[in-house]
């Protein structure tokens, strides 16, 4: 059998790679009767950095990674339509509406130079912070995790301090200790990185989701018989997406239940008048992001267009 | 002054620079605290110039270390023999080294090459990253003209 | 060939390379790339040669290493190491044995604003052992006080070698730098013990000093406000939420810059030497993790460090008996080894093993830290011992060996106690 590398940044007892990649894996690899043999690298032993997934990819060290585009700047910059606020809610629908885009061949650049085997959205983060936060001015002078530049005028629009350099595994302590009040995430997030201890509020207002990809080398996948091709296809595209989304939001329902039973968090829903106070808060990182990305207006459209449906 | 001379303490002038950067940008990185500290307003992208400029500070250290031979080695078989067998075995670690620094200056270049091409920027302030890892492909680079020179005076230590 | 045949030879391979006198790091890397090309072919093995050295050089975490050292050379610059050492000296430097606790309790000190073992050592070396040996102590105690305080250096936080441990297998360097606070107390104690010990079997070995007038003790005990302003500022910011580690390093360095400025020991000649010797352990410690994470890659891929985790979980032997036993290992490596290197070099097998007995790996760093301390005195390649040997001629390296060796048994005392007492590390990080 072909070997193939898959590479995941994420410890292999993680949801997404314990679940997802490595069922995935498996189903490919007896779909092609014994052609491939889809072996699962976690836990970053092909390459440590999330930053690297790409490249390992490019460079033929892995064959397949899940890769989060956010990483790589300057690459893959019209899937971070999925960052921007009261967009994407849950990881199903901004999945589909991703694979959608690309369908319609509105992804394109970076896109092109690899087999796609999936473009993926998680659901929406809100704002966990160690404050109650309900409305927009609450967040004045509050120092926040930065995310992406999507968001970063978005901050600046609500008089937040963006704090940079604080990655995930260090969001927790960053939080206890103060060097930042509060951060965008989720509850999937909030259980991966231990924050549930740190946090005192959630916000459930959709601020951002984040872009995911899974890519395999175009080379690699095209010296494949057809047979072991069309077990990849297969299991690719909308089906990946079917599989990948409900299984993330189920995880994140959960992870809720299983935080909020062992904290005590105030988490809150905003009600809808609110909640568009919220929106118009942040909008300028919709207008931002049009204005900046080349075709933006007509891939925000489509992008809005898919999530409705 | 010798060639020899003259290389080596352009490999020390260039981790001088290259230390001296990382000044400044402790510098930076503490005035940046203090604008978060008392003023809530931190320069953007502090993060974004670290990541770029520390590369060029550590890539600035190489040749000197090199020229030097600054690394952590065990010389346990130099026990063994006398000067003679001592001159062949720094003759090997000499060559190893040449090895490796021509494989990391060599692939370097493939590697902003495709940095360049991808166009990858910096998070924050957008810059486009490939010039400071072609600065740093050359201090690699020169890194290697200073280990041959190693190798060479190695190797006339063999015969002398 | 088989993987793990391939996993074997290679790791022999890499023995012998580093036996012929081939740099740690670069005979890592060598042998990482060509058996990774084994498994994976050579284009993707050499583009190795250029992403794992870069994504090391743009890792801000292992970014604070160059910090620190340039802190720490800045500091020993600008004079704190000579005002901690006469502000210890003015308390109980008139007590019998009092220099030698003059010495342990400033290279603590020291330690708390400088990440290098050797950069302590080297320093007291210059300040204390003239000042011991002219008040007619034993050589052997005077510069076995000195090599063992040195390891304070990287015991107490922050730590070049917590960092690197922290990088090579993702930990926090925060949840380092806090589980080494109650060690790094032990260490200091277990010393003073061992001093005390040393003055009553041999009170030859160390004249009492006369108490200095009480209008010196107080004048060199306000000298010494610096190096607690820094070790107040950096760890105190960083333990207390204000800035983060690397922040913390980036504003030691100005402080530690502005004292030695402002005191006008910072001529262009000593500022070159600080940077060059900066710039010198940086370099050192980078090209030993480029070795290391592309041979730690070509051991994953192999199975190796897989296939040996497998094999120890089913010895029949108690979790805590395969600890001791890497200790040992560890320990036996490093009469011909280099610690740091025993560790770098081990760790793509022994992290798998570790995690799967289930201990926790900022313990085991930890421990891991205390260990290289044991190897930086142990004979017959104890860096702090040959160090001060290199400075002090007259002084033999076996009376250095001989007054290192209660030391190195306090040593072995805690190291036993922090194995069997996980909570003294692991409690404060868990608050
Ligand atoms: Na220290
Ligand atoms: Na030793």
């Amino acid at each position: 059998a072909e070997t193939l590398r898959f590479s995941s940044f994420e410890p292999p007892v993680a949801h997404i790679t314990k679940n997802i990649l490595t069922p995935w894996a498996a189903e490919v690899s007896a779909a092609s009767n014994g052609e491939l043999d889809i072996q699962i690298f976690a836990g970053g032993t092909l390459g440590r950095s999330p930053a690297q997934q790409v490249k390992l990819v490019e460079d033929g060290v892995a064959d397949i990674a899940w890769v989060i585009p956010g990483y790589s700047p300057g690459r893959f910059d019209q899937g971070t339509i999925a960052e921007l606020p009261f967009l994407v809610t849950t990881s199903t629908k901004g999945s589909r509406a991703m694979w959608a885009l690309y369908e319609q061949g509105l992804l394109t650049g970076d896109y092109d130079k690899f087999k796609i085997i999936a473009v993926l959205s998680s659901s929406a983060n809100g704002i966990a912070s160690t404050v109650p936060v309900t409305q927009p001015a609450d967040l004045k002078g509050v120092k926040l995790r930065a995310p992406g530049p999507t968001m970063l005028s978005a901050i600046d629009a609500l008089g937040a301090v963006p704090v940079g350099g604080i990655t995930g595994p260090t969001v927790a302590e960053s939080i206890s200790r103060g060097l930042i009040t509060g951060t965008f995430t989720q509850w999937g997030a909030i259980e991966t990185f231990r924050m549930g201890e740190v946090i005192s509020d959630y916000l459930d207002v959709p601020m951002g989701a984040t872009p995911m990809l899974v890519l395999m080398n175009k080379a690699k996948y095209e010296g494949l018989s057809d047979s072991a091709k069309a077990a990849i296809d297969g299991l690719s595209g909308a089906a990946f997406v079917e599989r990948f989304g409900p299984s993330f939001d189920q995880n994140v329902a959960e992870a809720q239940g299983r935080i909020t039973g062992a904290n005590k968090i105030n988490a809150v829903t905003p009600d809808a008048a609110s909640a568009e106070q919220w929106k118009a808060a942040v909008s300028v990182a919709n207008t931002d992001w049009i204005a900046k990305t080349e075709n933006g207006q007509a891939i925000y459209d489509a992008f809005v267009a898919a999530l409705s449906q | 002054m010798t060639i020899p001379d003259r290389l080596r303490g352009l490999a020390r002038a260039l981790a001088l620079v290259g230390f001296a950067g990382l000044l400044l940008l402790a510098l930076m990185t503490t005035l940046d605290v203090l604008l978060r500290w008392l003023f809530a307003m931190p320069i953007q992208g502090v993060n974004d110039m670290s990541a770029v400029v520390m590369a060029i500070v550590i890539a600035a250290c190489i040749p000197a270390n090199l020229a030097f031979k600054q690394n952590i080695r065990v010389e346990a078989a130099g026990l063994l023999g006398g000067p003679r067998f001592h001159a062949l075995l720094e003759v090997l670690a000499s060559l190893a080294t040449l090895v490796f620094i021509a494989l990391i200056a060599w692939q370097f270049i493939p590697y902003t090459l495709s940095l360049h091409e991808a166009g990858d920027r910096t998070w924050v302030l957008g810059w486009v990253i490939w010039p400071w890892w072609a600065v740093a492909t050359l201090m690699m680079a020169f890194g290697v003209v200073v280990q041959a020179m190693t190798l060479c005076l190695d190797i006339a230590d063999l015969f002398a | 060939m088989d993987p793990l045949t391939l996993a074997l030879i290679g790791f022999l391979a890499m023995m012998a390379l580093i036996a012929l006198h081939v740099p740690i790091g670069i005979a890592m890397a060598l042998v990482g790339i060509t058996g990774f090309a084994q498994i994976v072919g050579w284009g993707p093995a050499l583009s190795l040669m250029a992403s794992e050295p870069a994504a090391a050089m743009s890792n801000l975490d292992l970014a604070v290493i160059p910090l620190f050292m340039l802190m720490g050379s800045l500091a020993a610059a600008g004079g704190l190491a000579t005002d901690v050492y006469d502000m210890a000296n003015a308390m109980i430097g008139h007590r019998r044995g009092g220099l030698a606790t003059t010495t342990v309790l400033a290279s603590a000190g020291f330690g708390a604003i400088c990440g290098s073992g050797v950069a302590t050592t080297a320093t007291f070396g210059r300040v204390a052992l003239p000042e011991m040996l002219a008040r007619g102590y034993q050589p052997g105690l005077a510069a076995g006080s000195i090599a063992a305080g040195g390891t304070l250096g990287i015991i107490v936080p922050p730590s070049a070698m917590m960092i690197l441990y922290a990088v090579l297998t993702e930990q926090s360097v925060l949840d380092l730098f806090t589980a080494a606070v109650v060690p790094a107390i032990l260490a200091v104690g277990f010393y003073f013990v061992a001093v005390q010990y040393i003055v009553m079997r041999a009170p030859a070995s160390a004249p009492v000093s006369p108490r200095m007038p009480i209008r010196e003790r107080l004048r060199a005990i306000a000298r010494g406000w610096g190096v607690f302003a820094l070790a107040v500022v950096v760890m105190g910011g960083i333990y207390s939420g204000v800035f983060t580690v690397n922040e913390a390093a980036a504003i030691g360095v100005v402080i530690a810059f502005v004292f030695a400025l402002v005191r006008g020991r910072l001529t262009r000649q000593t500022a070159l030497h600080v940077l060059a010797e900066a710039s010198s352990a940086t370099a050192m410690v980078y090209i030993m993790v480029f070795g290391a994470t592309i041979f730690s890659y070509f051991i994953a891929v192999s199975g190796g460090a897989a296939f040996l985790v497998d094999s120890i979980a089913h010895l029949p032997v108690p979790p805590v008996m395969v600890i001791f036993g890497l200790l040992l290992l560890y320990i036996f490596l490093g009469a011909f080894f280099d610690e740091v290197a025993a560790m770098v070099v081990t760790l793509p097998f022994v992290i798998p093993i570790v995690t799967g007995l289930g201990y926790d790996l900022v313990w085991w760093g930890i421990i891991n830290v205390v260990v290289i301390g044991i190897g930086m005195l142990s004979p017959p390649l104890g860096i702090n011992v040959m160090l001060l040997n290199s400075m002090h001629r007259d002084v033999s390296l076996s009376t250095i060996y001989r007054g290192v060796t209660p030391f190195m048994i306090a040593d072995l005392l805690r190291l036993i106690l922090l194995v069997l007492v996980p909570a003294l590390t692991l409690w404060l990080p868990s608050l």
